[in-house]
């Protein structure tokens, strides 16, 4: 098995030799161009979107309904415009490569990227326009795209982020100038805003004088999981390709894997609902002392380019020719399709994520917390790897350095999660802040407290789980037992893939496929044997098929006790908000919890409690309705109740749930 | 003089036409007389010199004794390497194009893979035996061989009779044979004719294949393969005759087998002329026109067949179609000439057509304007139409059909660095972002009196100047035209040479047309190397035609196909993307080539389902016995 090394390079590499000014003002040389390029200032830009006749359409129609002057809303445009575009210049961004060459050495070990992705993108990159699309676990995501493709002497991107970020001074203004351009985060149905933000993204798309950059996820994904795509963007780079604007768009995934996530605290308390400050420069400022840790090294692997118009193959672009181009038209199966794209980008991202060798601790881990000896871990994750590695996971792991050290390494970058006692026995930090500090975990706020420490490590015990989902899937398909039909086993595997859109976002349309695969894998690594009736767990798979089981239990565990409340508490027929019942079902949680009588911190994620929500309401078990307050659902005992016998069917649930039906005043606010 | 006309008219009606195949080298030495330049001047001369011979077509019945069998034009006229100094030149005197041609290897050479040494020669000939036999209805040879229309069985004239001008029917011709060609042609003499002629094939059930120039590129003509009974290719040839002028109205009435050259010959005559001028004008008939909605150069001033046409009389199954007067316009439900234009040989033969007549233009004088770039050339265009100051044709070519165009230059004339130097001279300071790489040029025929010309020409060039053009002289636009006549005959010679060369075109909107260009030439070099092309293609684009709303686009592209075993099936996979991307950019199956069998399989897409019952629904009561079977269209 080839290491990291083998087939990527250390880009820090030179910084730590050269010197950081000479590398920004270094002359960029053949720096691929789109062959049918064109050049225009970012002020161009502007002007072309307000003068496009997709603005002009969508103007006259909100003048003439909203009574207003087409002057006054084409202000409008123009301040939305001066509020998103992007100011790209190469003198701030060459002083911006010293200081994050410098930054960049100080925080990590190594930022690995593989040469031949870069190859490949930078052969494509004359051909058509480029979308970069990577995974999303941190702020320096960007930053580190750009440094990247500056390091190549790659076209530098444009890059859609979020509105919030101007909203830190200076840094917004950075951002700016580094290229990155501002969408608000929810302008659902302000056609104004579609208008100007489509127009200006196609305008620089079929430029193209730098790629684009966006994340298919839309936002940081604060679990280690994949989110489920958003496919406005996406859409709006599809619409050129659909209407002959460009030849083609190319697409390519990019899987971003961090040994450790600069931000992974503020994660962990958003996951239990703690706010996240807004993101102001004083805030940052204050993470300085982030220069003091140690955050490992960063895989970045450009994946395969994708081809838009492959993709798009099957649909007859010719309906598009009877309205004018600039009216916005996707037709239900291109939106479909469009789905099906981004699941697919997902897949291949999913499909080459690193995994670090603390990610296996942290799988480990958690499935008996506070537990395990050195010993016994090393021995557990060293079985891990070689077992995952069957499945096609690529595991981060140093050859010819021994487990134990590899371990420690790992241990020595997550310090504050974990502490290694003299006796060789390894526990959970009580709290992430003082991991010294000792927390009484029989009151609600101590649960937690403490309960952001296994956030943490289930963040990264979600790689695994994200990119095992399928075989975790068909584990739990066996519930318990040695054996099942073929007919059974993808009887009860659909119903945990419906259950769990929101958790494991996978490609509907790939689901039989996507068994089927798996099963045949599973049976060739010999975890499972098979005839034409029965599949049946071997003597070697029973290890494999446990681990997968309790990888994925917890989450099944957390809709059941989701099922639990809402068959305990039937909702007012005018419905209660969703915010609100994810918020009330955690505390009771965290409350059994600390009763002692459930031992899994990690269900406390109010990402998990809402994904189950939604999952709910996807199944048609809740109705959800909208209102001035957010969404608002309802549901019945009853329909609630077969959803939560059906999942007892997989997974040991507890028989004690009195604290579910007690009445009684839940504290909202919980200090941590 | 009118009545002296009208005498001559009649005479011609009664007068029955030499058999020209009892004397060929009689057709031959009268034909050679005939000086041929390009189509538009090629009216000129011919109205001189016909005064002398003006007897009988142009083209024998026996084609092949003057045209290629195999090939493109005219036998004497063609592109060939000299052994010795290995240069290109023109042979033959027709055209204004001739001799050596020093500068057009070195842009064969663009061509990648291109080797003039390799060879891929065709068939010399195809022995008659080797032709297939004809299915003989004896009811029907009995009764058309009593009626004394002319007729032959003869086997060349019949393979000559069974295809167009697509790639696959050349290399079906250069390297094989056909299935099924027509197995008896007859060459009525006039409308009667072909009304006897067709009751004869209604009467026997015989299949009916009619045929005008033959220049088509759909495989209209094709003899379907599955046709079993007996297939008369119906060849309009003989029907040349102007039967009325009539000065007053400005109107003709013609036969329909009148070929282009011809029709503007006969008709210059009187100081009229039809301006109708498609590329093909040479070779192809007025009845060929009709049926494929067929579009000319100078539409701008003259307009398409259909503003062209006034009457029209077809003969079908059912009888006669035609209307009652001969007005420009009327209200009576839907137009009747809209079912024939375009109906491609399948419901029935036009015999005769009345075209709206114009007194001959006083002054014809060619220019042009070089842009530094397609997309500035775009926008001039379209500004133009904007304007609708178009001169007769407007035809912008991209940067590599300005530099095919330039290559054909002759020896006297340096190769094309020296028209930048010309420009040079005229503009010292403007040549600047002219690139040789990217520049373009616009052709333009202007045609009117004295004055109307040289308005024209001042607002034309006006607006060429405000999008960056410079005017660049009367030889490279002429230049310009003479090169789609050379175009046709390029084909033959690169097959020679194991080079695929076809052209298609579409009509798009504007606000599409560079997308349209590009997208097009990007998906053919992709399928090229999809499907293992070993070199990549050469491609150009040129907006041929301009309108209110939108443009004609003609591509060529070539490439070298030594190494494909299958490079007609390659080929046609390649072509079928082409029109894939061009319908899915927005743009039409076809501007002016029409459908045939060729584009057939797009039709329904193109029309919606209930249109294509439409045209089946005229079809099946028009000709319930499938006598025009030559299965076009649907």
């Amino acid at each position: 098995m080839a290491g990291i090394q083998d087939n990527h390079e250390d880009i820090l590499d030179p910084r730590r030799k050269g010197s950081d000014i000479r590398f920004a003002l270094q002359t960029l040389r053949g720096v691929p161009e789109y062959k049918y390029i064109n050049q225009q200032t970012p002020k161009e830009v502007k002007e072309q979107v307000l003068k496009s006749q997709r603005l002009r359409h969508v103007i006259e129609q909100l003048s003439s309904e909203k009574g207003l002057e087409e002057d006054v809303i084409y202000k409008e445009a123009d301040a939305i415009l001066e509020e998103m575009g992007h100011n790209l210049n190469m003198t701030t961004l060459r002083s911006l490569a010293t200081i994050f060459a410098n930054i960049f050495r100080q925080l990590f070990r190594h930022i690995y990227v593989n040469q031949s992705g870069i190859q490949k993108m930078r052969a494509l990159m004359k051909e058509s326009p480029v979308v970069l699309l990577p995974t999303h676990r941190s702020y320096l995501d960007f930053l580190l795209m750009s440094y990247i493709l500056f390091h190549y002497h790659l076209p530098l991107p444009f890059i859609a982020a979020g509105a919030d970020f101007m909203q830190m001074k200076f840094v917004g203004e950075i951002l700016r100038r580094c290229g990155g351009f501002f969408i608000r985060r929810s302008f659902g149905s302000d056609r104004l805003y579609w208008a100007v933000f489509t127009e200006y993204v196609q305008i620089n798309l079929t430029n193209s004088e730098g790629p684009l950059e966006f994340f298919v996820e839309g936002t940081r994904s604060r679990t280690g999981k994949f989110l489920s795509p958003k496919l406005g963007l996406l859409s709006v780079v599809a619409e050129p390709f659909l209407k002959g604007a460009v030849p083609d768009v190319t697409l390519v995934p990019i899987s971003i894997s961090y040994e450790r996530i600069v931000e992974e605290k503020l994660h962990a308390q958003e996951m239990l609902g703690i706010p996240k400050p807004k993101e102001s420069t004083s805030g940052l400022l204050k993470a300085r002392s982030i220069f003091q840790e140690d955050f490992g090294s960063i895989v970045v692997h450009f994946c395969d380019p994708i081809s838009l118009r492959d993709q798009m193959k099957s649909i007859d672009r010719s309906r598009h020719n009877l309205i004018p181009r600039f009216i916005f038209s996707a037709t239900p199966e291109e939106q479909r399709l469009i789905g099906s794209v981004a699941q697919d980008v997902q897949q291949v991202q999913r499909d080459h994520m690193i995994m670090s060798p603390w990610v296996l601790c942290a799988a480990c881990l958690l499935q008996r917390p506070d537990s395990y000896t050195l010993r016994e871990l090393t021995s557990q994750v060293a079985w891990l790897k070689d077992m995952i590695r069957q499945y096609g996971i690529q595991v981060d792991w140093p050859v010819g350095t021994g487990a134990q050290d590899i371990i420690h390494s790992a241990f020595k970058i997550h310090h504050s999660l974990v502490k290694q006692h003299k006796d060789g026995e390894i526990t959970f930090s009580r709290s992430l802040h003082s991991p010294n500090a000792s927390v009484d975990t029989s009151t609600r706020e101590g649960v937690l407290t403490h309960a952001a420490v296994h956030m943490d490590i289930a963040m990264y015990r979600n790689y695994l789980a994200a990119s095992l989902a399928v075989q975790g899937l068909v584990s739990l398909s066996f519930c318990g037992l040695d054996k099942c039909s073929q007919d059974e086993l993808y009887e009860q595997y659909q119903f945990l893939v419906k259950l769990f859109t929101e958790e494991f976002t996978s490609n509907p349309s790939h689901s039989k496929q996507k068994f089927d695969r798996t099963v045949s894998l599973l049976v060739a690594c010999g975890a499972l044997d098979h005839d034409r009736e029965e599949v049946r767990v071997t003597a070697k798979g029973e290890r494999e098929i446990a681990f997968f089981t309790d990888m994925m239990s917890p989450f099944l565990l957390g809709y059941w006790l989701v099922c639990q409340y809402l068959m305990a508490h039937p909702s007012s027929p005018q419905g209660v908000p969703i915010k609100q019942t994810a918020k009330d079902i955690q505390m009771r949680i965290a409350t059994i919890i600390s009763q002692g009588k459930l031992h899994h911190y990690e269900i406390l994620s109010l990402n998990l409690l809402t994904n189950a929500l939604t999952a709910l309401t996807h199944m048609g078990i809740l109705v959800r309705e909208k209102s001035d307050n957010g969404p608002l659902i309802s549901w019945s005992a009853e329909s609630v109740s077969r959803v939560a016998d059906k999942i007892s069917e997989f997974i040991q649930v507890p028989t004690d749930m009195t604290s579910f039906s007690q009445p009684g005043e839940v504290a909202l606010t919980a200090k941590l | 003089m009118a009545s002296n006309r009208r005498i001559d008219n009649i005479l011609g009606h009664l007068s029955t036409p030499p058999d020209q195949n009892k004397d060929g080298t009689c057709i031959h030495s009268q034909v050679n007389k005939l000086e041929k330049k390009n189509c538009s001047e090629l009216s000129d001369n011919m109205g001189k010199e016909s005064g002398v011979n003006g007897r009988g077509p142009r083209i024998p019945k026996r084609r092949q004794d003057l045209l290629k069998w195999n090939g493109w034009g005219f036998r004497d006229c063609k592109f060939v390497l000299d052994p010795v100094k290995e240069l290109v030149s023109f042979e033959g005197d027709r055209y204004q194009l001739r001799g050596p041609l020093p500068y057009f290897n070195t842009w064969l050479e663009t061509i990648e893979g291109v080797n003039l040494h390799a060879n891929r020669e065709a068939q010399p000939d195809i022995q008659a035996d080797k032709i297939p036999k004809p299915i003989i209805n004896d009811g029907f040879l009995e009764d058309i061989k009593r009626s004394g229309i002319s007729l032959t069985l003869d086997p060349h004239d019949r393979l000559f009779r069974a295809h167009g001008h697509t790639l696959h029917d050349l290399f079906t011709l250069r390297e094989g044979i056909f299935e099924r060609i027509p197995d008896i042609v007859i060459w009525p003499d006039c409308h009667d004719e072909v009304v006897r002629i067709v009751n004869m094939c209604v009467k026997h059930n015989v299949c009916i294949i009619p045929y005008g120039g033959g220049t088509n590129v759909t495989r209209a003509v094709e003899c379907p393969a599955n046709e079993s009974r007996m297939i008369v290719s119906l060849d309009t040839s003989q029907m040349n005759r102007i039967l009325w002028v009539d000065d007053k109205n400005l109107t003709a009435n013609i036969e329909a087998g009148i070929f282009g050259v011809d029709l503007e010959e006969k008709l210059s005559k009187y100081g009229l002329c039809s301006g109708h001028e498609p590329d093909s004008c040479e070779f192809s008939s007025l009845g060929g026109w009709v049926a494929t909605r067929a579009s000319g150069m100078k539409k701008n001033v003259y307009g398409n067949i259909e503003d062209i046409v006034v009457h029209i009389r077809m003969v079908t199954p059912q009888g006669v179609i035609e209307k009652n007067c001969q007005v420009p316009r009327m209200s009576t439900g839907p137009d009747l000439h809209h079912i024939i234009l375009g109906s491609e040989g399948t419901l029935g033969v036009v015999t005769e057509v009345t075209l709206r007549v114009r007194p001959l233009p006083p002054c014809r004088k060619y220019g042009s304007v070089v842009f530094p770039n397609f997309e500035q050339g775009v926008h001039f265009v379209r500004e133009v139409a904007r304007q609708r100051c178009a001169p007769a044709s407007i035809r912008l070519m991209d940067n590599v059909q300005f530099r095919f165009g330039m290559s054909l230059k002759p020896p006297s004339e340096s190769i094309w660095t020296s028209l930048v130097d010309s420009l040079k001279k005229v503009y010292v300071t403007k040549l600047k972002g002219f690139n040789p790489e990217t520049m373009v040029v616009t052709t333009l025929l202007f045609e009117g009196t004295k004055e109307e010309v040289a308005a024209q020409e001042k607002r034309v060039y006006s607006v060429a100047t405000r999008f960056g053009g410079l005017a660049s002289g009367e030889d490279n636009g002429q230049r310009g035209y003479m090169m789609t006549f050379a175009i046709a005959y390029i084909r033959d010679f690169a097959m020679d040479h194991y080079i695929i060369a076809e052209s298609f075109e579409t009509t798009v909107p504007w606000d599409r047309v560079l997308d349209v260009c590009r997208n097009v030439k990007e998906r053919i070099t992709k399928e090229c190397a999809a499907n293992g092309v070993p070199y990549a293609p050469i491609i150009m684009s040129r907006v041929t035609q301009t309108y209110d709303a939108g443009a004609c686009i003609y591509f060529y592209f070539a490439y070298m196909y030594k190494g494909i075993p299958n490079p007609v099936e390659v080929y046609e996979k390649i072509e079928t993307a082409a029109r894939d991307e061009i319908i899915s950019n927005g743009g039409s199956l076809s501007h002016h080539h029409g459908i045939g069998k060729h584009r057939k399989p797009f039709m329904k897409g193109t029309v919606s389902d209930v249109g294509m019952m439409a045209l089946r629904a005229v079809k099946d009561r028009l000709d319930p016995d499938n006598i025009f079977g030559n299965q076009n269209l649907m």
